[in-house]
């Protein structure tokens, strides 16, 4: 008989070694009691124990209070593994590379746009494709297309789109390493090449917010937040282009995974060795990917102020935009940590999960250096979104990662089924809410009770001390695809 | 036998069931249901026409290649299809003729893009009456 899951303390349970066949470490599982009723209803544990039984896998298979199902890894999973024997699962970064978020601060407050937010977000539609099929206004040269992939957020500084500034304040400057086009295959460019500045569909929106509260003084002037002020959040990746080195590389890893003689319990996992070739071709492309996400909404933010500019005709200056942080949510990362006292180089797959460094950490920028790294939490477009700070707690326990969201908890067709004869539209705009979209039912497959409870998520995280609160923003306009 | 296809919820995602008399039936209604979940497909007229050809080790990582070779094609090609056919089946090598049109959002009647077709769970099996596939595609 299997062995059940323990409840270490309020917020932390694990699965146990016992738990299934194979595992190597433990699993870990952020939540609370609450949370955890949702958690068991779909099959998420189950990928916790998968992903522990993958060679080289280090200290425990984790899981943040957000976590759903996925494919491979589950949504909010976070694994590292280890140089040597490790191995590079694109299950553990899931079909859409570097979907990540960006937020941009302003001087604005909720009364300067009071009469404004439908004119801007009406601006910011027209001004960014959305949904399906759309195609972005850059058109790149397939030479520029690589250049763009190799430097990232740069490419787009480059051309006119943000300032020099603006890279400090991304993760990993807005370029990973060792992106290689020539590992990108040709389906990958024809799916990819006319969706940079786009901003998708799904769960991605760009949103205009205000910060509704504070929680942590000293981090909120750290990152230039104050009550009232107006914000403009982004939440998007790396679109078609991503989706598709996925898609390539889960047949190369499903070939590898009979060279190599893995046993795994889901071909979702299909992996192969860190320093192989699969490997390394993975890592090629998947960095190439991660950069074109930075790009996209380096490219999208730009367009988002152009319209704020245009619409209330008034100087950058008195808009003051800039950008606090932009981080990934979905992506394999090489990290120096410690584990069991020893300083060791890991593969940190985190999928639906946010990097979170502490104050001092060398990749934490210079002004947010005694309050740690902003980490940036989208919630659903009713409720609210979070800012939060990385702690030293979160990067002894978490390899320095925390939650990505409010995680889905109703399906897209149980949503749209709920949404019978109401009209969500209204019902948002009677919260205060301006929305525009494309597609028929994006605002129905995003209800807010197709979410799990934003504050109880960001509860765990914070009680837990992974993260801590900074602010709570609250949607004024969204744009949906 | 009646061919037909529906959608079912995952967390996340959606699904399609889809089921017809032989194999290349079930392969199309599949590849329906999941241009169904795009679009609505009464609203995408038969303009344009593409040809393609994939290949498996097995009958599912056949039908994945199919739908992925379908999916690819709204993308780069940025079109929408609501007549998908296939003209040969052959020892697990699909040939395809798609039907559909570009993109127009003032036209068409959009719904949720598909990033990807996954594994997670994906059936090919013939029984007496016929062939029945489910697919579950990453949204």
């Amino acid at each position: 008989m299997a062995e059940k899951l323990k409840r270490l303390d309020e917020y932390r349970w694990e699965v146990p070694l016992g738990y299934k066949p194979g595992m190597r470490v433990p699993g870990i599982i952020y939540a609370s009691e609450a949370l955890m009723e949702q958690i068991r209803q779909d099959q998420s544990i189950e990928q916790v124990a998968n992903a522990a039984t993958l060679p080289g896998i280090v200290k425990a298979s984790l899981a943040m209070p957000d976590m759903h199902f996925g494919y491979g890894l589950p949504i909010g999973g976070v694994i590292a593994t280890r140089m040597q024997d490790g191995v590079i699962t694109p299950g553990g970064v899931g079909f859409d590379i570097n979907c990540g978020v960006r937020v941009l601060r302003t001087n604005l407050s909720r009364a300067d746009i009071k009469d404004k937010v439908r004119a801007l977000i009406e601006g910011i539609y027209a001004s960014i494709p959305t949904g399906v099929g759309s195609k972005g206004a850059l058109k790149l040269s397939p030479a520029e297309f690589d250049k763009m992939l190799v430097k990232g957020a740069r490419w787009a500084v480059e051309n006119g789109y943000g300032s020099r500034g603006d890279l400090d304040h991304i993760e990993a400057r807005g370029a990973i390493e060792g992106a290689d086009p020539e590992k990108i295959s040709e389906r990958a460019y024809e799916r990819g090449r006319n969706q940079l500045g786009t901003l998708g569909s799904g769960n991605h929106f760009g949103e205009i917010q205000y910060v509704e509260r504070i929680f942590d003084a000293d981090a909120a002037e750290a990152f230039g937040l104050r009550e009232g002020q107006v914000a403009l959040m982004v939440h998007t990746g790396s679109r078609g282009f991503g989706h598709q080195v996925c898609t390539d590389y889960l047949k190369v890893m499903d070939s590898a995974v009979r060279k190599y003689g893995f046993t795994l319990p889901d071909r979702q996992l299909a992996c192969a060795p860190i320093d192989s070739p699969e490997g390394q071709d993975y890592l090629g492309a998947m960095r190439a990917a991660a950069n074109f996400g930075f790009t996209n909404r380096q490219v999208i933010a730009h367009w988002a102020e152009e319209t704020f500019l245009r619409v209330l005709g008034i100087s950058p200056r008195d808009l003051g935009m800039t950008l606090i942080y932009d981080v990934a949510h979905n992506i394999v990362k090489f990290e120096d940590h410690i584990v069991d006292g020893k300083a060791m180089k890991l593969a940190v797959h985190r999928k639906g999960a946010t990097r979170a460094f502490p104050p001092g950490h060398p990749e934490t920028p210079d002004v947010y250096k005694s309050v740690g790294q902003p980490v940036l939490i989208p919630g659903d477009m009713g409720t609210a979104s979070y800012i939060l700070a990385g702690t030293e707690r979160g990067m002894q326990e978490t390899f320095g990662s925390t939650c990505h969201g409010a995680g889905r908890v109703m399906s897209r067709t149980a949503a749209v089924k709920a949404c019978r004869g109401r009209s969500i539209e209204r019902e948002l705009e009677d919260a205060g809410i301006i929305a525009r979209y494309t597609g028929r039912d994006a605002l129905k497959e995003e209800i807010p009770e197709a979410y799990k409870d934003i504050d109880l998520v960001v509860d765990v995280v914070h009680n837990a001390g992974i993260a801590k609160r900074v602010a709570r923003l609250r949607p004024l306009g969204v744009i949906k695809g | 036998m009646d061919k037909w296809n529906r959608q079912f919820g995952t967390t996340a995602d959606v699904g399609v069931e889809a089921f017809g008399p032989t194999l290349k039936d079930a392969f199309e209604q599949q590849a329906l249901g999941m241009s169904d979940i795009m679009v609505d497909p009464a609203s995408v007229e038969k303009r344009l026409e593409f040809r393609l050809k994939v290949s498996g080790n097995d009958e599912e990582s056949l039908l994945a290649s199919f739908l992925e070779e379908v999916l690819f094609l709204v993308d780069a090609r940025g079109c929408f299809f609501s007549d998908i056919v296939i003209t040969s089946l052959d020892k697990l090598t699909v040939e395809a003729v798609v039907r559909g049109e570009e993109i127009d959002p003032e036209k068409h009647i959009i719904k949720t893009p598909v990033k990807a077709v996954t594994y997670h769970q994906l059936t090919v099996r013939h029984d007496r009456d016929g062939v029945y596939t489910r697919v579950v595609y990453d949204i």
